[in-house]
Order: C-alpha cells, then structure tokens, then sequence
C-alpha cells in the first residue's frame, strides 16, 4: 500500500549511496551519526468528560483511558496495557558525505516502535550546498521546520522535555520533497544572530497515519502541494524570537470499505503560521510557542500554544510546562481542544545521555457527541542520546 | 598543627595549580591574513555556528581543541557560557536538521595550530603561551 511512498525515499538513497561509492576514491569524507530514546510510559488515570461514570470506552482501535503522545505515527499508550515501551522508542541514524567543502549529501533514516514495529523510513535525504558565505541551497527530502521543535522533534537530546507537548506537535504531514535556502549572519556587533530559512516543496502520503488511525478510521491519503514556508530566527544568545509562515494547497481522500472514496479536501487553501520565544538567563529557561492553522474553505481553525518554565541545577534541569489547543466553532464539525499540565526532569548523567522523568495531567475539552481520548495522566522515563 | 599544614599543603596545591587553569586563551587565525579584532560575541557566534564570516565578509572553518582538553572547556565555558554537554544538546539540533556542524575537532594542540597557521581560513583557539610570530590574535579570553 505504501510502496510510492517508499519508492520516493529509495531514490534520494540510491542516488546518495551511488555518489558515496562514485566518491570514495576520490577520499570523500563520510561521517555516520545518530540518535535513539528508549521510552517507557504508564497512563496512571484517564476519564472521558462525554460519558462522565464510565471506566473505560474505546475510541478507533485504543483501549481508553489513553494518551496520544505522538500524532504523526499515531503513538498511543492505554491504561489497559500498563507500562508501554513501543510507543515512542526510536532509533535515527544519518549518513552524511562531504564532496567539497561546499558539497555534501546527507541521509537520515528513523526506526520507531509506533511505525510497523521499527521498519525504518528515510526521513531526510538531501543535497546540501554553500553558495557563498552564509547562504546554503539544499534540495532533497527534509522535515519541515514547522514550529520550533518540528524538525527536531525526534531528537529529544536536544530538548529538556520527554517529547514537546503533544498539544501543538501533531500533523498528518511533517516533511516535504523540495528545495530551501537558508541565510545566516550577525547583525552590528556580534549581540545579535539571524538566521532564516524559505522552502517550497511538496509530499504525498497513501494511507497517512494520522488521518487513517486517529480520524478517518479507514485509509485516508493526503496531499499537501505547492509548500511555501519560511521562518526567521534572532537570538542574542540570552532571548530568542522565532517567526514562521507557511502556505500550501491540502487534498484529504478516504477511501470507503464499499470501494467509494470520499474527498474531504480538494486543494483547500492552508495557512500556517508560529511564533515563538525563548529566554536562557543564566540557570533559568523560558520556552514558548504560539501558533495558528487556518483552513479557507470552512474556517477550520486551530489555535495552540505552549509556555513553560525551567531551572538547571549542575546536571539537573527542572521544567513546568503548559500546553493548550482548541479548534475554533465552525459549521462542520465539534470542537477539539486539550489542555495539559507538565512536570519534567531532565539529567545530564553521562557525556551523551539524558535520563529524564516527566508526568503529565491533560484534561480533554473536545466537545464531541462521543468520547474522544479523554482525560488522562501520564507517567514517562525516557533515556536520550545521541551518538 | 594538622590542620595548618593541610591548609599550607592545599594552598601550595592550588597555587601550583592556578597558572594551567587561569591561563589566557587565544582566538588565533594564521598570520598570512591582515589583522583583525573580534569581541566576544562575535567569537561565540563562530564557535556555535550562527556566523561564519568574519566582518569584512571573509568565510570562515572553525577548528576544536581535542575533546575533553582543559582549554575548550574554557574557552566554550567562558565564551558561550556553556557546558560541554549543554554544546551537544546545541549541536545535536544543528546536525540532525542539517542546519549546521561543529568545527572540526583537530587531535592535538600541536597539529591545531600548525593547521591554523598555514591555512588561512581557518579560525581556532590556544593557550596564549602557546601564540608566535605564525598566529595572529583576534582576541583574549581571560
């Protein structure tokens, strides 16, 4: 079913690994890397505001009470199953060859328990190179740097939090096949850096993930065309703002269990944007986000934000965290809204790992006819590191 | 009496000691380039990757001390007001969004500045005692 999906990953792979051999004679420099968590998580109590008195319900194929942590490979635990390892665990490793200075391919592949028991996907796999000082082009497959975690969303070393908040990380469609240019520098002095990035691509999924498990419950394909985005990014190194933009064209077609299909969306226009802050002031941290998506058609509308703050003590860094989304009244459809309540801990307990702790209390505010995930709270270890 | 001398014995220890840890470092280019002056700002952005220019627009390649030396310790400590592993959580964003690499670790202080002093383009740091007529300094961390 997946097989164009995969094709299009297999090409940018062959053709990285036909310029590895074409190259490695010529003492090509080839460095391989990599990134892998081993999470465990435990839904403690969950409850389901519909059906209020009811121990547990089930929505599409979960046992609730749950805890969707991870939209994009539909990573659920549920309070059935006790302590879950499979859910988030992942293993990424990357390949990246220098040509030239200027020149280099990079691929990156990513094993997840959520996906078909570890079956590898190429995430990223580009050509990357440095027109001038500053200015790099790259075309290829990448993840798309939606909001501030999203294309590093699967690199918890690089984040203090088991995962980002669920409540703003979860789309049907996270990488896109394209190109971007990206430009950075100092202003004046050296206070402050800038960095920005445009790209313009586009991505197809056969029977995507989250639309076929999470809401559509049969196979449903997405299509997302004619990507344009960009983010800028200053920092004095103590605050830093991040502002992102992002247009495309979105097709949804489910496929029924009669053979009929059913299209939810035909090119319907799509308008994202995100705004986020971050403060690092001595031992204190700041990290926040706030970020929109706006569909024309039906003002279909999700408003999301993240605000948490943190303290590092040595190898400790503490965070309390809060989350929220809410899908504004429309005509369409009900409500869907989250809110969660964070208490995470991180510690640097070894040169590239972190151990860290985080439990969770989120309180559903959908307002569906039926039960939805629910209430739940959520107890999570997770051993991060990078190699 | 005891006591006394324990505390002679670590004075005299730290004294010892205090020369190798409060030693300047400098950020050094080979000699062959007209002289330049960098702040400390503008020394962090190169070591982390947000500028790789100097400010007359010349393209920069950064270089590292070997891991785990006293001087890079330092000097990212003092310049970037960062931990080593507070780097790498840096860096592991950077790398695995292709948005950027570290400088290139060279494997002693000796090869770094041989490598620094006949290459042009590239930028490092050593301990200050270690600087001649080869470098030139763009600036001290003391």
């Amino acid at each position: 079913m997946r097989y164009p999906f995969y094709l299009a990953a297999a090409v940018p792979a062959a053709l990285f690994a036909a310029l590895v051999q074409a190259y490695d004679v010529a003492g090509t420099d080839v460095s391989l890397t990599g990134f892998a968590q081993l999470t465990a998580a435990k839904v403690t109590s969950g409850s389901a505001p519909v059906q209020a008195g009811q121990g547990s319900w089930s929505y599409q194929q979960w046992n609730c009470p749950c805890a969707i942590q991870h939209w994009e490979y539909a990573g659920v635990y549920e309070k059935s199953k006790g302590w879950q390892a499979d859910q988030e665990s992942l293993l990424g490793v990357q390949a990246k060859a220098r040509f030239t200075p200027q020149l280099s391919a990079t691929v990156q592949a990513v094993a997840r328990g959520a996906n078909n028991e570890y079956r590898p996907t190429v995430d990223w796999a580009y050509l990357s190179y440095k027109v001038a000082p500053g200015w790099t082009l790259q075309a290829g497959r990448k993840r798309i740097p939606l909001y501030y975690y999203s294309d590093f969303l699967y690199i918890g070393y690089a984040y203090p939090w088991v995962r980002p908040p669920a409540d703003v990380y979860g789309w049907p469609i996270f990488t896109y096949d394209g190109v971007n240019a990206s430009y950075q520098t100092e202003l004046g002095d050296g206070t402050w850096s800038l960095d920005t990035t445009a790209w313009y691509g586009n991505f197809d999924t056969n029977s995507d993930i989250y639309d076929s498990k999470i809401y559509y419950g049969s196979r449903t394909d997405e299509r997302w065309t004619n990507i344009r985005g960009a983010f800028v990014n200053l920092s004095n190194g103590v605050v830093g703002g991040r502002l992102m933009y992002m247009i495309h064209r979105d097709d949804i077609v489910q496929h029924n269990a009669d053979n009929s299909v059913s299209q939810w969306a035909d090119k319907v226009f799509t308008r994202i944007m995100g705004a986020s802050f971050n403060v690092d002031y001595d031992a204190y941290l700041v990290r926040s986000e706030f970020n929109r998506f706006e569909q024309s058609v039906s003002k279909f509308i999700y408003n999301y934000y993240l605000v948490g703050a943190g303290y590092r003590y040595k190898d400790v860094t503490g965070m309390l965290t809060f989350s929220h989304y809410m899908t504004e009244p429309n005509s369409f459809v009900d409500q869907e809204g989250r809110n969660t309540r964070s208490v995470s801990l991180r510690w640097d307990f070894y040169k590239n790992l972190a151990l860290k702790a985080q439990y969770d209390i989120s309180h559903d505010e959908s307002k569906y006819s039926y039960p939805f995930f629910g209430d739940h709270k959520l107890l999570s270890v997770s051993l991060q590191g990078i190699f | 009496m005891g006591k006394v001398f324990r505390n002679s014995c670590t004075i005299a220890l730290l004294t010892a000691m205090l020369p190798a840890l409060a030693e300047d470092i400098s950020v050094v280019m080979s000699s062959k380039n007209p002289a330049v002056k960098l702040n400390a700002e503008q020394v962090s952005n190169i070591f982390l990757g947000k500028n790789l220019m100097l400010p007359d627009g010349k393209s920069l390649v950064a270089l590292d001390q070997p891991g785990g030396s006293p001087v890079r310790e330092t000097f990212y400590q003092k310049v970037t007001n960062k931990s080593d592993k507070q780097l790498k959580a840096y860096w592991a964003k950077l790398v695995f969004t292709g948005a950027g690499e570290p400088p290139k670790e060279i494997a002693s202080a000796h090869e770094l500045k041989k490598l620094v002093a006949s290459n042009p383009n590239t930028i490092s740091y050593v301990s200050s005692s270690d600087v001649d007529s080869s470098l030139n300094v763009l600036f001290t961390v003391q």
